[in-house]
């Protein structure tokens, strides 16, 4: 059973963790091959900052929600374990700020000690009237990408530098499922014209004295669109650019003028601040996420595929349930092919 | 008086904050630093700097509050500005822990502290042997940074700073009119100070930037807090024990319990020892004195004794010794112009 991923960030590499971790001792044929022309650290997952927070709002996708609480019970579990630090996984708590009262996240009681902020909290952050303190976790996937690498390395996984163009190029060569994890790319392999990209901009600095993540919200000009500041283990994110529909991966000087004027309006001692670099990404995003079988007709081979793409600005936040969704999918793929192999736990 | 000559002894947390104190309500007066140590080599450097107030049994607690009030307000206001980082001022968020129910579950300070509020049960799983906690955010102020910005904005008022150490208080008199002691554990020897006491911190400086929040058990004796380049390991509260020397067991034993807290520790690296013998006292001396000696007077105005509550009243308690020096300068120009009626 040879299984092919394409794509190497975040989503690709974990749902390939997670389907060898449910399926080898149970099919000792299955043989795994990551597929991609981006490895670490040049995925979009190694640019975002790594904080562990979904949008405001779900919109009423429950799934989601349940995927996103998946994954930080997951990370939570991982916290104490010796692969902490190595994965870049740690606690971190912050501030979410608005200029009006909002409704509470879907993800309130998912995070730990989720409260409204206090008046004096709020002198902090002149121009805002309300926000949010919780406590939450960071995954940089710097750090996290690189583990995940290693633990399929040492699973057998087998990597390939290559741009895919097409899933006949995986499929026809005798693999059975093709798992696709191409992000902001996908459209290139099946057109779907509700991937967009959300282009994002980050200026990086060092500020050591941050200690909390502080998100501004304006509900006008949508999420991401005002300034963030997210302290990371060696340097600081400091963005605030969502851009939807701007394919461009190149750094504007007016984001980075937006971005460094209002962040230093937020934190004044940013002023102090050296940069140490700037980066410019795309958001796959998705009305919502795509996670779903499609079985595929290529002459006279079928294979099936299993999308895993689309996740916006929170694939870190959604990224474990995600993969265990598209093991259960891999599970039920197995189960018509009526392998003897049966997949543990729930299915989705 | 024109020009009083002030001379503060001591150039720790309180000595540089209650000069600069000194120069702030008694813009005349000409203010001299002396002290035989100046930063990084202060017992302030060694303390990590965190603004959870120390419990002094014989003040008042309207009097430790205000003090802390004064101090969090004071700093809160340095935390939000442009000069933050220079000065070493940070807010850190972070949690006290019981491993038994504490006979006071609201701390007089819970209200200054921000967002303060007991822990949920989801928050208390990740320290499974403790039973109750407190989360809140309050601030750190690192040193040395915190002295050196103290040092730079007292260089900015003409203060002058010298390395010498005073070994009676006598022999200010002829170069200044006031005298104001803040030699914290050196009190003892200077001036024969027998209820202040050395109580030995040893704690453990490392690199581990990941660590964001601080952790506290309630007993005081096993801390973590998280700086701009360090994280400050802790610690021991030695009651009497004079010795400066990094010991090797208890070195290790602080990171053993550091790490039970806070597995991840175990990644930490460059580890720095460090000792500190925090200037106990059941009260802090904050007090006017007039020596006499041969018909000679000295006023001296004392501030030390804070104990393991230095950072937290420092800004309090200097505002209160310069309130005094400005008594004692009242009483100077009495006197002085009695004398030439």
């Amino acid at each position: 059973m040879r299984v092919a991923i394409i794509g190497a960030g975040v989503i690709g590499l974990s749902s390939a963790l997670c389907i060898h971790e449910q399926f080898h001792s149970l099919l000792p044929s299955l043989e795994l091959e990551v597929y991609a022309d981006r490895f670490t650290p040049h995925t979009t997952s190694d640019g975002a900052a790594g904080l562990w927070q979904p949008y405001l709002s779900d919109h009423g996708n429950l799934q989601e929600t349940l995927w996103n609480k998946e994954t930080f019970d997951y990370l939570l579990g991982q916290l104490h374990s010796p692969a902490a630090k190595e994965m870049g996984l740690f606690l971190i708590s912050g501030y979410n700020l608005f200029t009006e009262p909002v409704p509470d996240p879907s993800w309130k009681n998912i995070v730990l000690g989720f409260r409204n902020l206090t008046p004096k909290e709020l002198e902090l952050f002149p121009g805002y009237s309300y926000g949010w303190f919780n406590t939450a976790l960071m995954l940089e996937g710097r750090s996290y990408l690189p583990w995940l690498t290693n633990r399929l390395t040492q699973r057998g996984v087998k990597f390939f530098h290559k741009k895919v163009e097409s899933f006949q190029e995986v499929s026809g060569d005798g693999v059975d499922v093709v798992l696709n994890c191409s992000g902001m790319r996908s459209g290139h392999l099946q057109p779907d014209p509700e991937l967009q990209p959300g282009r994002g901009q980050i200026i990086k600095v060092l500020a050591p004295w941050v200690k909390h993540f502080i998100i501004t919200h304006d509900l006008k000009s949508g999420i991401y669109n005002s300034p963030y500041v997210i302290p990371g283990s060696e340097f600081t994110v400091l963005g605030g650019i969502y851009q939807h529909g701007n394919w461009s991966e190149e750094n504007s000087a007016k984001d980075h003028k937006f971005i460094w004027d209002s962040c230093c309006q937020l934190l004044p001692a940013l002023q102090k601040a050296k940069i140490v670099g700037e980066w410019s990404g795309l958001r796959p995003a998705r009305p919502s996420v795509r996670l779903e079988r499609e079985s595929i007709r290529l002459g006279n081979l079928q294979a099936e595929v299993i999308h895993n793409y689309g996740h916006g600005g929170f694939g870190i936040t959604i990224h474990w349930g995600c993969a265990m969704a598209a093991a259960r999918l891999f599970g039920s793929i197995l189960q018509e092919k009526k392998q003897p192999a049966t997949p543990p736990g729930p299915r989705l | 008086m024109a020009s009083p000559k002030v001379a503060v002894v001591g150039a720790g947390v309180i000595g540089l904050s209650t000069a600069l104190c000194i120069t702030e309500t008694c813009p005349s007066c000409s203010v001299t630093v002396l002290s035989d140590q100046f930063s990084p080599n202060t017992t302030s450097d060694v303390a990590a700097g965190m603004l959870i107030p120390h419990i002094y049994p014989d003040v008042p607690i309207h009097r430790q509050k205000q003090w802390f009030q004064e101090t969090f307000t004071y700093l809160f206001a340095i935390s939000n500005s442009a000069e933050a980082s220079e000065a070493g001022i940070h807010l850190v968020s972070g949690w006290q822990i019981f491993k038994s129910i504490p006979k006071e579950e609201l701390p007089f300070w819970s209200d200054i502290v921000l967002g303060f509020r007991p822990m949920s049960e989801a928050e208390l799983q990740k320290f499974p042997q403790h039973r109750f906690g407190q989360a809140f955010t309050t601030l750190k102020c690192d040193c040395p940074p915190y002295l050196l910005w103290l040092e730079k904005r007292l260089k900015a008022t003409g203060t002058q700073m010298y390395t010498r150490k005073v070994v009676d208080l006598w022999e200010l008199h002829s170069e200044y009119n006031i005298v104001v002691n803040c030699t914290g554990m050196g009190a003892h020897q200077l001036v024969g100070d027998k209820q202040l006491f050395p109580v030995r911190g040893q704690v453990l400086k490392v690199h581990a930037p990941w660590v964001t929040q601080f952790i506290r058990d309630g007993d005081g004796l096993t801390y973590i807090y998280p700086g701009i380049r360090r994280v400050t390991l802790g610690g021991t509260r030695e009651k009497g024990s004079w010795s400066l020397s990094p010991d090797a067991g208890t070195t290790r034993d602080i990171f053993d319990r550091c790490c039970s807290l806070e597995p991840s520790l175990q990644g930490a690296q460059d580890i720095e020892v460090k000792v500190g013998l925090r200037p106990s006292r059941q009260c802090v001396r904050v007090q006017r004195e007039v020596l006499s000696q041969g018909g000679v007077k000295l006023p001296v105005v004392h501030n030390y004794g804070h104990g393991a509550g230095g950072f937290s009243v420092h800004r309090g308690t200097a505002k209160e010794a310069a309130h005094l020096v400005e008594e004692c300068i009242s009483a100077l120009q009495d006197s002085s112009s009695r004398a030439k009626l």
